[in-house]
């Protein structure tokens, strides 16, 4: 039985000559930051917080997270906020979310992710996907990489799992 | 039975075998003799599907250092393993790539150079027995026509050295 193409819509984020996927549907917004560069020490990847309607959300620095973990620097802009409900992330993740200390304030319900500011919606054939060869499947999927697109023959996009990604940060802030 | 007769049946099995050595055609093996560094190693040559040069190696976290990546292998990824870094831990500058023909792991060699295609009779290949840790990846040997021994390669051992190190 074929299974039928399908196209969907997936945030491109360009950083460092790499290039990633989101799935539109992991994030429910997004948003200008006007702290778009780190300001001192920070707890590591615990950036910033910041207002989103009138909720105080913890923003977590994904842009370098990404840089540390793909092994390259970036100095473009970061200005953009992607905001994630947490009750579309795994239980892990909410689990840590609810288990920070010291954070009265900070929203429970959403979690904010710097990210480069070059970034764009495009909509993405799913059959141009690949998962990642059979030897590095399973480790790849355990650290959040779903997959990648050839964009050209120079040129890879990573899918990116943005609730495996996420717990990846969070367990090393605790 | 007396030792007559098994003497008898001895000299059968001798005359038997050795008829068996005259009728039996010999076998012809092809290896594929690379370079890496400046040692050389082999493989059959029925396990590479093709060698490709210049291709960009992308990166991908997680993994142990000698896999060094991916590459991009007509719209498919294959994974890239730098065998210097497994035997040597140091990394080999090279951009020559040995796709195996194996479409299951889809997988690929990185070395320096390919030396040459060698024929060799089934029966001068030797295989080893039992190994040493240095000889973790090693199944046998090959002589050149100087006499220099070439070290075989033993793929699904590397590969279940990669299975073991990535815990899949």
């Amino acid at each position: 039985m074929s299974v039928p193409d399908s196209a969907q819509d997936f945030l491109v984020m360009e950083c460092g000559g790499l290039s990633f996927l989101v799935n539109r549907n992991q994030f429910d917004s997004s948003l200008y930051i006007q702290n778009g560069t780190p300001e001192g020490e920070k707890t590591r990847y615990a950036f910033d917080t910041i207002d989103y309607g009138g909720k105080t959300l913890l923003l977590l620095d994904f842009f370098s997270h990404l840089q540390l973990l793909f092994n390259y620097r970036s100095t473009e802009s970061a200005h953009l906020a992607l905001v994630v409900s947490v009750s579309d992330l795994s239980r892990k993740v909410s689990d840590i979310i609810h288990s920070l200390k010291g954070n009265g304030e900070i929203s429970k319900e959403y979690i904010a992710l710097r990210v480069t500011s070059q970034s764009s919606i495009e909509h993405i054939q799913i059959s141009s996907l690949r998962p990642l060869p059979r030897l590095l499947r399973e480790i790849g999927l355990d650290g959040g990489i779903l997959g990648l697109r050839f964009v050209a023959t120079h040129q890879v996009q990573y899918f990116i799992d943005l609730d495996k990604m996420i717990a990846r940060m969070m367990e090393g802030m605790l | 039975m007396n030792n007559e007769d098994i003497f008898e049946s001895l000299q059968q099995n001798v005359d038997e075998g050795s008829r068996g050595e005259e009728e039996r055609p010999k076998k012809i093996v092809k290896f594929l003799v690379f370079l890496m560094g400046d040692r050389r190693f082999t493989v059959y040559a029925d396990l590479i599907r093709e060698i490709v040069l210049d291709l960009p190696l992308f990166y991908v976290p997680f993994v142990p250092s000698y896999v060094r990546g991916f590459i991009n292998r007509h719209g498919e990824p294959y994974t890239v393993l730098d065998l210097n870094v497994l035997f040597n831990q140091q990394l080999l500058e090279s951009s020559t790539f040995l796709i195996l023909s194996d479409t299951t792991n889809q997988a690929s060699f990185l070395i320096s150079d390919v030396a040459e295609i060698m024929k060799i009779d089934e029966e001068n290949i030797h295989m080893i027995t039992s190994r040493s840790e240095r000889q973790q990846f090693v199944m046998g040997s090959i002589t050149d026509l100087e006499g220099k021994e070439i070290l075989i390669l033993d793929i699904p051992e590397i590969f279940k050295r990669l299975g073991k190190d990535v815990g899949s």
